[in-house]
């Protein structure tokens, strides 16, 4: 770090931070001023998470952070420390997808597949918090996600079918 | 990118007046849905971020013999879920979850959405109807002010440097209150309300103790509570010509502004009518 830019930074601008992510444990060291989406994308190299509009309103950064699913660009880095995260890489083992996963391939859910990411992150927070959702569970979950391509039938469609799946 | 500042969690209410008089210009962050969007498009600079979500003192919704306390950082999906806020505090819950989305409103405070102050915020009609009052507390003590004169404009509130909003308090209301929250929107996935409304009424089947409070969002910097003309409704029957009159007083008394993105002053006075219709009968009949 060059003299002047080390007198422009104060004392509390890094941080080090333990989290869980994807069932791996890390210590790393992060900036006060990056984002959860930058910290997850350019130190860890997850690139699944998107950033599509990162001010909250599409969608495509949404992760599992305790169980719950939150927008990855409105939560900085440092907020991390003592979680656990979860992001779409973490969400399959290997190649063996979850339900979802699967239904979002046979309804044809998927076709450009930069929102899917985070249409299966609030997918999979969901079928967690209720096994067996609704319609309105359902568009209450798919609510703040921004799909240009689909016209969200087909998502809708991935949704009901793991929904029947768990109720038979 | 979000320019480089310093960041601090406090633990206590004691360690963040300490940092906040350390660091004359730091910013309060809660859920951080606002502040995190403000921040990146240069809305507000800060040189310190102070992060009160390890104040756990700030979080629980409970009863208390006053009424009931909200903790500054109990989230949108705590509030939409608590079933503390039942029978007349039930306006609020149904507001808190028809706020954003899923997954702003695991993160999304009721204290950020006071401080905020947008004019269209989702839970200022219910509690402006309510009769909320804020507390906010400092080094030096606390205060307790009504919503009502909290609130001076969007994205303005009487808070100073070195307080801190700790609670929201809602007064004892009668079991049988009924109140009812209403939002326009463009679209329905997730958007900001268009203009948005509160109804409470207090012994809604007794004409004589009846009491009707309203609250329009949108339609003025602040939420718009036409006490006078609550008044004057004490003892009247609520019919359609009551209504159309109620309706034509409070649309001659706002001015909605006509730059607003989302819908125009006109719209928004038809839904005035279209708001007490609905919402009244809705809460009258139980």
């Amino acid at each position: 770090m060059s003299g002047a830019l080390r007198r422009l930074w104060k004392d509390n601008m890094e941080h080090r931070i333990s989290f869980k992510i994807n069932g791996e444990q890390k210590t790393i060291s992060v900036s006060s001023h990056s984002t959860l989406l930058e910290m997850i994308r350019d130190q860890l190299h997850l690139t699944g998470s998107k950033v599509g509009c990162a001010n909250g309103e599409c969608g495509a950064c949404t992760i599992i952070m305790d169980g719950e699913p939150v927008r990855a660009c409105l939560i900085l880095a440092v907020e991390a420390d003592g979680r656990e995260l979860t992001t779409i890489e973490g969400v399959s083992k290997g190649n063996d997808l979850t339900d979802l996963q699967k239904a979002f391939v046979e309804e044809g859910a998927v076709q450009c597949g930069f929102c899917t990411p985070g249409f299966v992150m609030a997918g999979e927070a969901l079928l967690k918090r209720k096994s067996d959702p609704s319609d309105n569970d359902i568009k209450e979950s798919l609510g703040g996600h921004v799909c240009r391509c689909t016209g969200y039938e087909a998502i809708f469609s991935a949704f009901k079918k793991v929904s029947k799946k768990k109720r038979r | 990118m979000l320019h480089p500042f310093d960041y601090y969690s406090p633990k206590s209410l004691d360690e963040a007046f300490e940092k906040i008089k350390k660091h004359e210009d730091s910013l309060l962050l809660a859920g951080g849905t606002d502040l995190l969007v403000n921040l990146r498009s240069g809305k507000v600079r800060t040189g310190t971020v102070i992060d009160v979500k390890h104040i756990h003192s700030l979080k629980s919704i409970v009863k208390t013999e006053n009424g009931i306390e909200i903790g500054a950082l109990a989230t949108m999906n705590e509030l939409a879920h608590s079933p503390v806020l039942s029978g007349p505090y039930a306006l609020l819950a149904q507001a808190a979850s028809l706020m954003g989305c899923y997954e702003i409103r695991n993160r999304a405070t009721i204290g950020g959405n006071i401080i905020n102050a947008s004019p269209g915020a989702e839970t200022l009609c219910p509690l402006t109807v309510l009769e909320a009052r804020v507390l906010l507390k400092s080094e030096s003590g606390k205060r307790v002010l009504a919503l009502t004169e909290f609130l001076k404009g969007p994205n303005k509130t009487d808070i100073v440097k070195g307080e801190i909003l700790t609670s929201v308090i809602l007064p004892v209301l009668p079991e049988e209150s009924r109140g009812i929250y209403m939002r326009r929107q463009r679209a329905k996935g997730m958007d900001l309300a268009s203009v948005n409304c509160a109804l409470l009424a207090l012994y809604p089947q007794d004409i004589v103790r009846r009491e009707i409070r309203m609250a329009f969002g949108t339609v003025a910097p602040v939420p718009f509570r036409p006490i006078e003309l609550e008044k004057s409704l004490k003892g009247r029957k609520i019919d359609s010509k009551t209504i159309k009159e109620t309706v034509s007083k409070i649309n001659s008394m706002i001015k909605p502004r006509a730059t607003s993105l989302r819908a125009t002053p006109e719209y928004k006075k038809i839904m005035v009518e279209v708001f007490l219709e609905r919402g009244l009968k809705k809460i009258m009949e139980g």
